[in-house]
């Protein structure tokens, strides 16, 4: 075993990296939170990162709220046409109202938050559940909380508060198991999903805890029709869990104890934060060997990771595709908005392919290169021209501020502007036509309009 | 300078939000439309074209085609059966005795007539699933493993229409198929997904105005080219994103250029969903486009209650668009070029629910419809016995839908099915 992962010397540290490890560690940061990362160096700007802060970001922050009535004056949700029934209609439009009210309010935490809604982001993923089938916007709400109190801490208790979680109980069926016909799909998600990981037990196990949770049951649940609320205050006397949780407790530790455990969850955060190529054994289990040494509290890891050299590499800065999460929020951080415009996460959440809080499967989103075909790159193109529209309306625009840059050194603010939207190489620099157009930029719009262009990009996808 | 870079530099932003240099990217809303003077020009198809039309939730085949002879028929539905009185029923054909269809499709009785529909009894699968996302996948796959798979499992595989591109199309771009609503796994292939049509006629976002003037900004399509010719030391995961960009862009032009040639309009086609739907599908058909499969989307036959006023209505809708469809199609001598096929994830039970309507079952009719078609009746009409009802009160299927999909192959599209449709399924013979 490794005994270490090379840091990132000081002397090698730049303004990139900064530039980098905002994007990576959270959804980018305005030119200003940029410069303060820089300034403030790696390691502090790590600690910051760990207790779930922004770099730079102003102390205190003035929360937007969501105004109501952009929420009443939402367009028409598509794919409606195709639902004649209208009392169908009314009960789907209504749950996306509400589903679409929770992804809102969650992304404009993650504008306003950014390191601590990212490791949120990286649990919905991996213990994930869908509002399509919990149907609770109640329930989906205290599961993201509970992601939210985890945060960077312990993966262990994490484990073991969700399988008590309602939203992840009604997801998976948690309480239907019969004593007679145990439901071994729970279980088998405990194993692959949640903690071994695919391969690394025998079915012998599944029947084992198939066996434990049988019987857990949420107190009260009534038996729903489709498209009905689960109502939330039937929960909040539940004691139900009682007599089982100091069993189902230890049965998560003996998991824990395995020294297969750990690997999993440092695969994946290894493939959330840094790449998805292929990762080096060697530091899988180096990482999942300290996570196991601190007892289990995911801020060692992300730590490791942050301050690595490895993380900072040319294979893997730029060389990421955004989700589309990642790239709605890092845009409005990218032109300087504060609220998440309403039309712009509609037209992310339906047409990009990642619908908060109602991911694919049980294994989360598949990220990647999933994100990228025709249509959906499409719809980043055209979301880029709403995000034009954003950025006239709110915040300090980043054409303002980069072309006040411009008007004191047209060259160098050119290439900051650059290096802020792409996080790789752009061939298209070295078009005559690029080079005419950059010279030519002589107003705020001139600039605005460069952005626009610079946002679709083939380039504008990695971060 | 040159005249490119002075297009570039002129461009205001006023010009660029409005004209929508991005707004190239999504599809002409607007054909422009003008009311069709003179004669139809006929039209020569350069290949076969299927539309499919998806009826979504599950169809009640037995109140679609009504076994009116039968009585335990009207024993298991008491309320919501389609009186004998009021069924149109197929005549001529010996083996349609006892058979019609909803009041609501007069036009399907007709096409009877005129020996251009094929009704298939009892369609279904092995084991079927009531699921309508499972079923729906197992429908749209077409391998023969996909009942016992996850439905993670089939999604992340292919569909029977990808596997025709991969193997039959190659070297075409994703406008071999076409698709209204969420990308289909049928068009799924190895190299094709199909194309979303949705966006020709319906914004989903009123902020979106489109010029008339499609034509890419030139300035944008050097910086675009620039990227596509970038050398490969950039990483696996950006020239992946590189090709899709200019794939993305070779596709969309395509269907520009070819949109740019549609000109007239014609045939008075029903103001409903499946009427736009088929209507904007004609256009493409009429104009020569390269679009081997279509496939249009009806919602709501998730009946179950109040079905009789619901299924009514919605095969009203696919009555009227249909006729207004196939009127069109025959006008421009394409009738023996287009077949349409409908297909639904699942029929319902024979019982009626206590709620008047029907609750998720298995086997029931599919229609194929078109000039080429060998009309008649395939298999024997369900004889509701209980046998042929099973332990959920789903009727067994007697013909599996592979077999259909393989006779629209060999027949129809006339591509050998190898790889793509399993050999256990002998293809009906309904062309």
């Amino acid at each position: 075993m490794r005994a270490s992962i090379k840091t990132l010397p000081k002397a090698e540290w730049t303004r990139q990296h900064a530039a980098h490890l905002l994007k990576r560690a959270s959804f980018s940061g305005s030119k200003r939170e940029i410069d303060e990362c820089f300034h403030l160096g790696l390691n502090a700007s790590v600690n910051l990162i760990l207790e779930g802060r922004q770099p730079g970001a102003a102390s205190t922050t003035v929360k937007k709220r969501i105004d109501p009535q952009l929420l009443a004056k939402l367009p028409t949700l598509p794919n409606q046409e195709y639902v004649s029934d209208e009392g169908m209609k009314t009960a789907y439009q209504r749950h996306q109202q509400k589903l679409f009210t929770l992804q809102l309010q969650w992304l404009q935490r993650m504008l306003d938050s950014g390191p601590l809604e990212k490791i949120v982001l990286f649990w919905h993923g991996m213990l994930t559940s869908s509002y399509n089938k919990v149907l609770s916007a109640g329930f989906m709400m205290r599961q993201n909380q509970l992601f939210r109190e985890t945060a960077f801490g312990d993966y262990r208790e994490l484990v073991k508060r969700i399988l008590l979680d309602p939203a992840m109980v009604v997801y998976l069926d948690i309480d239907k198991n019969k004593r007679r016909q145990p439901n071994e799909n729970f279980a088998r998600e405990l194993l692959e999903m949640f903690t071994l990981g695919e391969g690394n037990y025998q079915s012998a196990l599944i029947k084992k805890i198939a066996r434990e949770i049988v019987g857990l049951r949420l107190k009260r649940r009534e038996d729903k029709l489709p498209y009905e609320e689960i109502d939330l205050k039937g929960m909040e006397d539940n004691t139900g869990f009682s007599d089982q949780e100091k069993r189902l407790s230890k049965l998560i530790d003996s998991l824990f104890d395995l020294p297969v455990c750990g690997e999993l969850l440092v695969r994946r955060l290894w493939k959330f934060y840094v790449s998805e190529d292929q990762v080096d054994e060697d530091r899988v289990k180096f990482l999942a060997y300290e996570l196991r040494k601190s007892g289990w509290e995911i801020s060692v890891v992300l730590k490791q990771i942050f301050l690595s050299k490895v993380f900072f590499d040319t294979s893997v800065m730029g060389q990421q595709i955004k989700s589309p999460v990642q790239y709605l929020v890092q845009a409005h951080k990218e032109v300087g908005a504060l609220t998440i415009d309403p039309q712009a996460a509609l037209y992310t959440m339906q047409k990009l392919g990642q619908s908060l809080f109602n991911p694919p499967n049980v294994s989360g989103w598949s990220a990647g290169m999933t994100w990228i075909n025709g249509t959906t790159l499409s719809a980043r193109y055209e979301l880029s021209k709403i995000m034009g529209r954003v950025m006239q309306q709110q915040g300090t625009p980043a054409s303002k501020v980069f072309y006040e840059l411009m008007k004191k050194n047209h060259d160098q603010g050119l290439l900051i502007m650059l290096d802020h939207f792409i996080a790789t190489s752009l061939p298209a620099v070295k078009s005559e036509l690029f080079v005419a157009m950059a010279k030519r930029v002589k107003s705020e719009e001139h600039v605005e309009i460069f952005i626009l262009y610079l946002m679709c990009m083939p380039e504008y996808q990695m971060c | 300078m040159s005249r490119e870079n002075e297009i570039a530099l002129s461009l205001a932003r006023r010009e660029f939000m409005k004209t929508g240099l991005l707004a190239s990217f999504s599809l002409p809303t607007l054909l422009n439309y003008s009311a069709l003077a003179g004669p139809i020009p006929k039209v020569t198809a350069k290949h076969k074209t299927l539309v499919i039309i998806q009826l979504d939730g599950g169809n009640d085949g037995l109140n679609t085609v009504v076994p009116w002879g039968n009585s335990r028929y009207y024993r298991a539905r008491e309320n919501i059966a389609i009186k004998e009185a009021d069924v149109l029923k197929f005549t001529g054909v010996r083996a349609a005795e006892g058979l019609g269809v909803h009041p609501q499709m007069e036009y399907f009785t007709e096409l009877f007539q005129e020996g251009k529909l094929a009704v298939i009894n009892n369609v279904g699968y092995a084991q079927p699933n009531r699921s309508h996302f499972k079923s729906g996948a197992i429908w749209e796959s077409g391998l023969d493993g996909a009942v016992m798979a996850s439905e993670d499992q089939i999604r992340n595989s292919s569909g029977w229409l990808g596997r025709y591109f991969d193997k039959h199309c190659g070297g075409e771009s994703n406008l071999v198929g076409a698709y209204y609503g969420d990308s289909p796994l049928a068009m799924r292939g190895q190299a094709f997904t199909g194309t979303s049509i949705s966006d020709l006629q319906s914004q989903p976002f009123g902020f979106m105005k489109l010029g008339e003037d499609m034509a890419l900004h030139p300035a944008f399509r050097k910086m675009q080219e620039a990227a596509k010719n970038a050398e490969e030391s950039s990483g696996e995961k950006l020239s992946f994103v590189r090709n899709i960009a200019a794939e993305t862009q070779t596709s969309t032009d395509q269907m520009r250029k070819f949109l740019a040639d549609v000109k007239q309009r014609g045939g008075d086609f029903p103001r409903t969903g499946l009427g736009k739907q088929l209507g904007m599908i004609s256009e493409l058909i009429i104009n020569g486009g390269d679009t081997r499969v279509y496939q249009a989307r009806i919602g709501g036959f998730d009946t179950h209650s109040g079905q009789a006023a619901k299924h009514a209505k919605l095969w009203k809708e696919i009555n009227d668009a249909l006729r207004a469809f196939m009127g069109r199609i025959k006008s421009t001598g394409l009738e023996n070029d287009v077949a349409v096929m409908t297909y639904s994830e699942f029929g319902r039970q024979l019982k009626e629910n206590g709620t008047g309507g029907t609750d998720h079952g298995a086997a029931a009719p599919m229609f194929i419809i078109g000039g080429g078609v060998k009309g008649a009746i395939y298999g024997k009409p369900p004889t509701l016995k209980g046998d042929q009802v099973n332990n959920y009160g789903g009727l067994a299927y007697e013909i599996d839908f592979r077999s259909v999909y393989k006779s629209i192959l060999e027949q129809y599209l006339k591509v050998e099915t190898l790889g793509i449709i399993s050999d256990k399924h002998p293809a009906l013979k309904l062309f």
